[in-house]
């Protein structure tokens, strides 16, 4: 528990924002906590003004009123007559987040360079919106009806109130034993729970009706994952297994009355399809050689296999096409990448590094023809060579000059093939102590727009030159530099461009470019007193086409963000500090013909305002306050039951408008 | 555990004070050093040297030498009971040689008083396995960063970042993801539940952009494997890449799409001929009709792929 802020420079609230607790990618060690292991707890409340999924949806609070507060470290201690006391025994148990929704409690045990266990409960909520209207009601988990009496004239009247909101809930356990100083085994295992509701949709356009649903969600994904590393002097390697299992916690599909129907009593019934179970094995392999000082090669070969066999799901509507399956797909995709690279050092101001990869993705799903429509499993092989040299230059100055290919051959995709070539060049400068530069210039050319081959599509494809197999010349470049005008503060900028263009690309998408400019501000006059401040201006632009007409399409964002901490008093008790954050977004979507497309925009302004007293050596008050204020206009929102769209139903999702006040408190005690 | 680091802090001074004198060519005062008063104010006049000494590491690494030094016998590098640590190696009196060089050669100032290849092989000595495998020849370490651009040994931050949050390290350098982050469709990585680390490795990896699943999907699908498949119906770009449609870090779309559903979708499914409610058209209530609430997945809602027999436009 160190910086006590609502959110730091986020958009919502997390009471803890400044110290992550998500560790999923990041192994474990069996080294002893870094800092003071004084064990402290922290209890409080906080208030919330209004109702605002937005404004706390990954962590919570997201309705209006009281909260706990609630976190807490506790280190393990010994005394000098246990006999451990001698050995870098470690136990720590730490609680975040215990009032909100995004909750977290891990513990951890063991010795430094001998073993270590951790055990970590983690909650995740996302938070959507708040009282959505559906005509649908839950009838067990698989199903959603409508009542009996209504239409769609009155579905006003018939609808219910619905929250969309999604939690992950992952237990991970895992372990690692010290076998030797140059020999560790790890293994961790973790299922995750995901329960609640998402928007989905189901809708004919040629009969122009549809409509928007809460689905729901209850799946679990198990993952396993067991290693063996070695560390020696010139040599290092690691060996693993890894095992990721999805399931549904029920039926794979779910059935839903549809509100279009004429007839309510006795309405049409939609079966809709969730992810199937699937699981994925992967053996892997790496190490890492020291052939001399400056020279060193590495590499790393993974085997996988991803599979799916769930039995199709019996839809009596489509009769028809389950006769052209077997029970269930029975699908197999075998993966296998390697990687190989080289460093070299070949003079003082030379370095050398290559590298190969293999990546394949063997699709080894039969094809069908269901329905008079081919399936079509996608596999597809990359290869290709990355080069890049580093050469040091007189004057504080370095040059990297690389060159990348790289062969995709894809299976039973629009494109076959394509061949991407990658020119790039970095310049950094220091040309005095206090000044540092840098450009970065980059042009990759991909060409290769051989058509699918298939049979459904060809005689439609062959004659349209789309986006998706144009060749494409992408300009990719940035300016940056950093300045310390003195010791406490530096000023930095960076100015970046993205340039992709479509060669003979004629319908949909035929360029991007996307330029931005971003100036930081650092002023540290003292350890009791930092100030910090960045503000980026961001524009994009692209231009889509079809028979007749073009959009044009452009979009605009600036961020302006900054913020204090000082000590107020000359001992450094009192704390006081405040975070700004303000945010804008801007789209355009012109026709060249007709009318043009209303301008989306999102605002977001954020301020925030903490303090703390340490009353006692152990005892230090707490106080924040943050107010935010988001507006949105957003021409595809705001229409609800009855007033959506001629024939499409839609669940009532506004644009953002409002503004939340929080007021928090707390009492954080050391001992 | 706190006993323990209190215990090896009880006699940390008197290993400072050693090694300090040693370092600076002093070695043989300390001994005289017998009550904690005394010792306190040699350390002090003690610190007053080793800032004279260095006047760069007083001006640019540590106003406050003290904590600095203090900080680091509350690491993991300071204890003694385990062999792979510097203080487990020499010894709580000496283990400051072990990374400052004996005598005291240099202060981790990069470009200063060391050369980021100098830090490097200092920590890689221990810390070349496990997730540093690959660190050699990779972009960071190519670019001449060291080990202490981002690490500070006498941190007491998790992992001895030299910031609280991985973000805002990251973004020291990545100054774009500290705005991706704040658009309004992102990764909770600001909120404190996901981390950059969580997609990347920084220290380097044997696939493409220091990805952690060796490829874009496969990373992806640590945490969403629902997406996975394989299915009956599969839509191409999806299989190859999430990020042909999506934004990791941050969008001003929802879902962190790269634009509008239905323009992001028209960007290849663009025809006169299959679609008469094409967006584009000017009939207001086709248009409408797609491109309200989630455009064109109103109809189209399983975009990531269809186990259903009926799935091949992604509708059911």
């Amino acid at each position: 528990m160190k910086r006590w802020t609502i959110g730091s420079v986020v958009v919502t609230v997390s009471v803890f924002g400044g110290q992550g607790v998500a560790t999923a990618g990041t192994p474990h060690s069996t080294a002893v906590p870094p800092g003071s292991k004084e064990s402290e707890v922290e209890v409080g409340a906080g208030y919330l003004s209004e109702d605002a999924a937005r404004f706390g949806r990954y962590t919570g609070p997201v309705e209006s009123g009281f909260f706990p507060i609630l976190d807490f470290d506790w280190f393990l201690t010994l005394d000098e007559d246990d006999e451990d006391y001698n050995d870098a025994r470690y136990g720590h148990l730490q609680g975040r987040d215990l009032g909100l929704d995004s909750r977290n409690v891990r513990g951890r045990y063991g010795i430094q360079g001998d073993y270590g266990v951790q055990l970590e409960y983690d909650e995740r909520p996302l938070f959507q919106e708040l009282d959505m209207r559906s005509p649908l009601s839950r009838d067990g988990r698989d199903r959603l009806r409508l009542p009996e009496v209504g239409d769609v004239d009155t579905v006003d009247q018939s609808s219910r109130s619905w929250d969309i909101d999604q939690k992950r809930q992952t237990v991970t356990l895992s372990a690692q034993k010290v076998v030797r100083e140059s020999v560790k085994l790890n293994a961790s295992f973790s299922r995750e729970e995901k329960t609640g509701r998402r928007f989905q949709g189901y809708g004919d356009w040629t009969r122009a009706q549809g409509f928007q649903l809460p689905a729901p969600i209850d799946q679990r994904t198990d993952q396993l994952d067991l290693g063996f590393e070695y560390q020696g002097e010139r040599f290092q390697g690691r060996m693993g297994y890894h095992l990721s299992a999805f399931s549904q916690l029920e039926e794979d599909f779910f059935v839903v009355d549809d509100p279009t129907s004429a007839d309510w009593a006795n309405p049409d019934q939609r079966t809709l399809s969730l992810a199937p179970d699937n699981t994925y094995h992967n053996i892997h392999a790496a190490g890492a050689y020291a052939v001399r000082p400056g020279t060193q090669v590495s590499g790393e070969i993974q085997v996988g296999r991803a599979e799916q066999d769930e039995d199709f799901i019996a839809d009596d509507n489509f009769a028809g096409a389950l006769s052209d399956l077997p029970d269930s797909l029975d699908a197999r995709i075998n993966t296998t990448r390697v990687n190989l690279r080289g460093a070299h050092r070949l003079t003082n101001r030379i370095r050398l590094r290559g590298s190969v990869f293999y990546n394949e993705r063997d699709n080894r799903t039969r094809s069908f023809v269901v329905g008079g429509r081919e399936t079509r499993p996608h596999g597809e092989t990359r290869y290709g060579v990355e080069y890049d040299a580093d050469f040091n230059l007189p004057g504080r100055n370095s040059l990297t000059l690389g060159y990348g290919y790289e062969n995709v051959d894809r299976e039973l995709g629009d494109r076959g093939k394509s061949e991407d070539w990658t020119f790039r060049a970095r310049l950094r400068s220091r040309p005095t102590d206090n000044l540092s530069l840098g450009v970065r210039a980059s042009h990759l050319i991909r060409a290769g727009g051989t058509r699918y081959d298939g049979s459904t599509l060809r005689g439609h494809l062959d004659t349209l030159h789309q986006y998706h197999l144009a060749d494409l010349h992408r300009f990719d470049g940035a300016f940056h530099g950093s300045y310390a005008v003195s010791d406490a503060l530096a000023l930095g900028f960076e100015l970046g461009a993205r340039m992709d263009g479509y060669e003979n690309s004629e319908y949909g998408l035929l360029y991007r470019d996307r330029y931005s400019a971003t100036a930081t501000l650092d002023y540290f006059p003292s350890a009791d007193f930092s100030v910090h401040g960045f503000l980026t201006a961001e524009t994009g632009k692209s231009e889509q086409r079809d028979a007749s007409q073009t959009l044009d399409y452009k979009g605009d964002t600036v961020t302006l963000g900054g913020g204090f901490e000082r000590a107020m008093t000359e001992d450094g008790r009192f704390h006081l500090g405040m975070d700004g954050l303000y945010m804008y977004s801007r789209t355009k979507a012109g026709l060249s013909v007709g009318q043009d497309h209303p301008t989306v925009s999102s605002g977001l302004a954020q301020i925030e305002v903490f303090g703390r007293y340490q009353a006692r050596e152990n005892l230090e008050w707490r106080l924040a306050y943050m107010v935010q204020a988001a507006r949105e206009r957003d021409w595809a929102l705001g229409s609800g039951p009855g007033d959506g769209p001629d024939g499409y139903i839609l669940m009532g999702q506004e644009p953002l408008d409002y503004t939340a006040h929080l007021l928090m408190g707390s009492v954080n005690y050391r001992f | 555990m706190l006993k323990t680091r209190v215990r090896q802090r009880g006699g940390w001074w008197r290993a400072l004070v050693l090694a300090l004198l040693a370092g600076a060519g002093l070695a043989g005062t300390g001994a005289a050093l017998a009550d904690d008063a005394a010792l306190a104010e040699e350390v002090d006049r003690l610190v007053e040297e080793v800032r004279g000494l260095s006047p760069i590491m007083a001006r640019k690494r540590a106003s406050d030498l003290r904590a600095h030094i203090g900080l680091m016998f509350d690491s993991p590098h300071a204890v003694e009971s385990d062999p792979r640590t510097p203080a487990g190696r020499l010894g709580a009196a000496t283990f400051c040689f072990a990374c400052h060089g004996q005598g005291f050669e240099h202060y981790f100032n990069v470009g200063e008083d060391v050369s980021a290849d100098k830090v490097n092989d200092t920590c890689l000595q221990c810390h070349s396995g496990g997730d540093r495998m690959h660190f050699r020849g990779s972009p960071h370490e190519f670019q001449d960063m060291a080990c202490v651009d981002c690490h500070a040994m006498h941190s007491d931050n998790e992992r001895l970042l030299k910031s609280e949050s991985q973000l805002a390290l990251c973004s020291t350098c990545h100054q774009e993801r500290r705005v991706d982050f704040n658009r309004p469709h992102h990764h909770p990585v600001g909120e404190g539940q996901v981390d950059c680390t969580d997609c990347h490795n920084p220290h380097g990896t044997a696939g493409p952009r220091l990805l952690r699943g060796n490829d874009i999907n496969q990373t992806c699908f640590s945490c969403h494997a629902e997406h996975r498949g394989p299915f009956l119906w599969e839509h191409q770009p999806v299989r190859e890449a999430c990020t042909n449609c999506h934004d990791p870090h941050g969008s001003v779309h929802p879902r962190m799409l790269h634009a509008r559903p239905a323009q992001l979708c028209q960007s290849c499914h663009m025809t006169s001929t299959f679609h008469p409610g094409d967006l584009m058209e000017h009939d207001e209530p086709q248009r409408r009709f797609m491109a309200a609430g989630r455009g064109c997945l109103n109809c189209h809602s399983q975009v990531h792929g269809s186990n259903h027999p009926g799935g091949s436009h992604f509708r059911q």
